[in-house]
């Protein structure tokens, strides 16, 4: 886009607000802090936060299933042989996906690769798998990405999403996520319960484009 | 204590009776009530309409009535909200509101926000009991109690009432589709929330409907008129001049 | 599906939005408030949201909640007072991340630019998850024309386009619509066995969209907010396809208004905070994503291009107006559609616009101009609820008002102004008052032959009549009462 175009576009907006080019403006102070939630006072902190995500999340309809770090692989693998899951794939983690690798091969659940195309993905893949980068206690959301470790439609395409979740990486707010320029993915989504619409007469249906079904393993570690 | 009532045009002639009342009840309350006779309109049909020189010349001609420094008391929520909130507005866009004004708009009550925030009266340090006053009421919150953040707090005061039990109605938070001239141009819409509302008063099957809007009381009168349902509709001041047997001095009918 | 480019009519024969010449709301509603399952359709799902919105801001915030309102109002009102400053910041830190930035003045540029994009990328099939801005401008015929097939992809919006047909609510698309007439569409257009069932329904769109998401080459999204402090694109959706639209096409455009900008994250978290909840009832929508820039180099995935097109049309001229500035604050949540009498009854279609109730009664004639929408303004009781049920404060009643007063600077009728007149002379001393109000009572003494009420009054006044009685003013005044009772005056 040419300079000029964009200044005239700019100076347009510029003359509605009376205001002239560069002119400086003071940033807004308010009390952002107004929507944090009120948590319960005592007691330890962090257990605190998980019981709020623990809450919330369900509240929104994602299962939450928690585990010491030991047993995650095993947990995991258990909730997909319970639900006859048979096929997966997994997004990088350096310290987990190897453990789970393992396990599934143990359970004959086979693991997809990560270059699948979309009709493969459609058909074969029944559950995506990824590691929560944060989570967020007042809303009950997990925060999965699009980056050089997770495919944007690992927790997307497939029918099920389970999330694994670290429970240090809780936060207590959105105000609390970490935005830094360096942290921040092409793409980070918030996932606050499964896909839903209601717009055929306001009926609740969940999964519509995206998973129907998100079960969050919460681990302390 | 010294108050001016205020009675908008629509309670002088459409229902005298509820204004009555609130000069009774007022006085019941130990207030020595005076009628400036000059007083008309507070300019909220004009101010609606959008014409604001006529609205501001009516808000003027008003502060001059309305001069002193008396608590201002009108039956009516939305000419109260006339007054405290647009009337200063109306002046907003010229550098200052004139005196006369903000000390309009900041004297002037409806009832029962005098009653309760001013007086600092509760329900059962008026009256111990319904009386003659019906038992059962269902309660229409005008809207203009927003703008004077009374919607909730009038109903929790009529609740606390002793021995008075009050319905609330379905969908209470909806407009009854007065509006002023709303009302006629816009006939079919008004016509149909009219409509809700009585539907949802036959439900409740209350005997009387509490209402503190002239407005919103000719609207839901004369729709309950055409459906041929019979509930008889009170401002809050004649409930409580039953309730206390206070009577004007002179019965007729309307 | 019919021509796109012939677009779906209402009942007037008009089209459903933006319809030609000038533009009534009433013959409209009138019709629509005949349709019972339409009206009880809109009743029931507006009058649920509505206290969703209230029970879960009460359960989040307390007591604070008019509190936090305000400050919302305050961060959007001080984005828009600084709009240029944030826009340039926006727009740096984007570019900085790889977003192609796009200016648009008005809706033929918007069209021109992404039609464009999609030829240089020699698209045939575009996904597209929901976008007001891409209604306004008519987005969908210009691609068709340009050869690139374009699929809705939110359910309700999908059913809308292959049904031919347009939204009626900002957030709830197909409020207007019933699970029959979806059936019908379905057997009609993808050839489906017929079933009412919702579940079944949205099955059947699922695998008919999943084709279209593997196959297309370009995604069009709208956007929710832009983030200045890092030039990103949030888009708040609940069923999955915005993400689809924005993840596996190698294009991604995002078509959005200038007013969606906040300065910083918190800012951001603030306003989702009440998005949702006063939208549907949720905390966050399903899914809050956050694009800053295309793929990176190392990514798995994501598209190769993200472009955003920021579009004017008409916005900075309410920017002009102090009066309306306000207006563009609005982060399109729809609680005050579904708090509105209005709205209600008249329902989305009859406002002749995509942006319906009350802040569609406000920007609607401000962006498309009021001469073609006189009664809009007028289409409201002024009750507030509006007011209140606002996420971010914008006072709708008070610029309805200020509308009004521009009509009728304009073109309000005689009639209306013969009677404020009137009022006006009448209100301007007592004695002209009791006078004015003796001859009132008795004109309609002489209509209702001597009854108190009146049950058909002649001219402006048949509007009320028609469904109520017009009960007439009492023989004595308070104020004569009063006199004749000796009541102090002065
Ligand atoms: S005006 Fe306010 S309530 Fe209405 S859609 Fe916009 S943000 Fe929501």
């Amino acid at each position: 886009m040419k300079g000029t175009a964009r200044n005239i576009f700019l100076d347009r907006i510029r003359a509605a607000l009376g205001r002239s080019p560069g002119q400086s403006v003071e940033p807004l102070v308010v009390d952002h802090d107004m929507v944090r939630p009120s948590l319960p006072g005592s007691g330890d902190e962090r257990e605190n936060l998980r019981a709020l995500f623990v809450d919330r999340a369900r509240a929104v309809g994602m299962d939450v299933l928690i585990c010491p770090r030991a047993e995650v692989a095993k947990v995991a693998a258990n909730f997909l042989t319970e639900a006859a899951i048979t096929s997966v794939q997994i997004s990088s983690d350096p310290i987990i996906e190897q453990e789970l690798v393992e396990k599934m091969n143990e359970s004959s659940i086979r693991v997809a690769g990560e270059d699948v195309e979309l009709d493969v993905m459609y058909q074969e893949i029944e559950c995506g798998i990824t590691m929560a980068k944060a989570a967020v206690a007042s809303t009950g959301s997990v925060v999965v990405t699009g980056s050089d470790q997770e495919s944007r439609l690992t927790s997307l395409v497939p029918p099920n999403h389970l999330v694994l979740l670290a429970d240090s990486r809780i936060v207590e707010d959105l105000l609390d996520l970490s935005t830094s320029p360096e942290d921040l993915p092409s793409c980070m989504t918030l996932v606050t319960g499964p896909s839903k619409t209601a717009d055929i007469e306001g009926v609740l249906i969940t999964g519509v484009h995206g998973p129907g079904r998100v079960q969050i393993v919460l681990f302390h570690g | 204590m010294r108050i001016l009532l205020f009675i908008p045009c629509l309670a002088d002639q459409f229902a005298p009776k509820a204004a009555e009342a609130t000069a009774l009840l007022l006085e019941h309350l130990g207030c020595e009530v005076i009628f400036p006779e000059g007083q008309t309109c507070c300019g909220q049909a004009h101010r609606n309409s959008g014409d604001e020189e006529a609205a501001r010349a009516m808000v003027l001609r008003m502060a001059r009535i309305f001069e002193g420094d008396e608590w201002i008391v009108t039956p009516s929520g939305s000419c109260a909200a006339m007054i405290t909130r647009h009337a200063v507005e109306l002046f907003g866009s010229e550098s200052v509101v004139p005196a006369q004004v903000q000390s309009l708009a900041r004297r002037t009550r409806e009832l029962v926000q005098f009653i309760e925030e001013e007086l600092g009266l509760a329900p059962d340090e008026i009256v111990g009991d319904p009386g003659n006053a019906a038992s059962v009421v269902a309660w229409h919150p005008s809207c203009h109690l927003r703008e004077l953040n009374r919607f909730d707090a009038s109903g929790r005061f009529l609740e606390s009432i002793p021995g008075l039990e009050v319905k609330r109605l379905r969908q209470e938070e909806q407009c009854c589709g007065f509006g002023g001239t709303f009302a006629s141009k816009f006939g079919a819409i008004s016509g149909a929330l009219a409509e809700d509302r009585c539907a949802a008063l036959e439900e409740s099957d209350a005997p009387v409907l509490l209402c503190n809007d002239t407005g919103c009381t000719i609207n839901i009168e004369g729709r309950l008129s055409r459906r041929g349902t019979p509930v008889e509709i009170q401002h809050v001041a004649e409930w409580f001049c039953q309730a206390l047997g206070l009577q004007s001095r002179e019965q007729d009918t309307r | 599906m019919k021509d796109p480019a012939t677009p779906p009519t209402s009942v007037d024969g008009e089209p459903i939005l933006f319809p030609r010449g000038v533009h009534d709301i009433r013959p409209r509603a009138q019709q629509f408030l005949e349709d019972e399952s339409l009206q009880s359709a809109v009743r029931e799902a507006t009058t649920l949201k509505d206290q969703a919105r209230r029970d879960v801001l009460k359960e989040a915030f307390g007591d604070d909640v008019d509190q936090i309102r305000s400050i919302a109002g305050e961060i959007k009102r001080h984005t828009i007072d600084h709009l240029d400053h944030y826009i340039e910041t926006w727009i740096e830190r984007a570019e900085a991340a790889g977003t192609r930035v796009h200016l648009a003045s008005d809706h033929q540029e918007a069209n021109r630019i992404v039609v464009e994009i999609a030829r240089e990328k020699n698209a045939k099939l575009c996904v597209k998850s929901k976008s007001m801005v891409t209604e306004e401008t008519h987005l969908l015929p210009q691609l068709e024309a340009a050869g690139v097939e374009t699929v809705e992809t939110d359910l309700g919006e999908f059913i809308i386009q292959i049904d031919d047909d347009a939204p009626s609510h900002i957030v709830m698309p197909m409020i207007h619509k019933d699970r029959k007439s979806v059936a019908r569409a379905f057997v009609r257009e993808l050839g489906a066995e017929y079933t009412e069932e919702p579940e079944q329904l949205t099955r059947i769109a699922r695998e008919h969209l999943r084709e279209k998401y593997r196959r297309a080459d370009l995604g069009i999204s709208g956007g929710n907010f832009l983030v200045a402090e890092s030039g990103s694109l949030v888009l708040c959706t609940n069923e999955g396809n915005g993400r689809f639209c924005t993840s596996a096409p190698p294009t991604h455009i995002a078509v959005v208004g200038i007013e969606k900008l906040v300065p910083a994250f918190k800012d951001l978290w603030f306003l989702l905070h009440l998005l949702a909840r006063s939208a549907t009832g949720q905390p966050l929508t399903c899914y809050t994503q956050v694009l800053t820039g295309p793929r990176r180099p190392d990514d798995l995935d994501g598209p190769e291009e993200m472009h955003v097109v920021l579009v004017d049309a008409g916005r900075t001229r309410i920017l002009a107006d102090p009066q309306f500035r306000e207006s563009l604050g609005c982060i399109r949540c729809g609680a005050c559609l579904n708090a509105c009498p209005v709205y209600r009854k008249a329902t989305g279609h009859a406002y002749g616009s995509v942006y319906s109730g009350p802040i569609g009664a406000v920007i609607t004639p401000l962006l498309q101009g009021l001469d073609r929408n006189p009664t809009l303004p007028e289409a409201s009781s002024l009750c507030g609820a509006c007011y209140e049920a606002c996420p971010v404060n914008i006072d709708l009643p008070r610029m309805l008002v200020a509308l009004r007063r521009k009509t009728r600077k304009r073109r309000g009728t005689t009639g209306e102004r013969m009677a404020l007149w009137g009022m006006r002379m009448a209100f301007s001393s007592d004695r002209y008052y009791r006078i004015a109000a003796t001859i009132h009572r008795y004109l309609l003494r002489c209509f209702s032959g001597g009854s108190d009420r009146l049950r058909s009054a002649p001219g402006p006044l048949s509007g009320w009549t028609r469904d109520r009685d017009l009960i007439l003013p009492a023989s004595r005044s308070f104020r004569k009462r009063w006199r004749d009772r000796g009541g102090a005056v002065r």
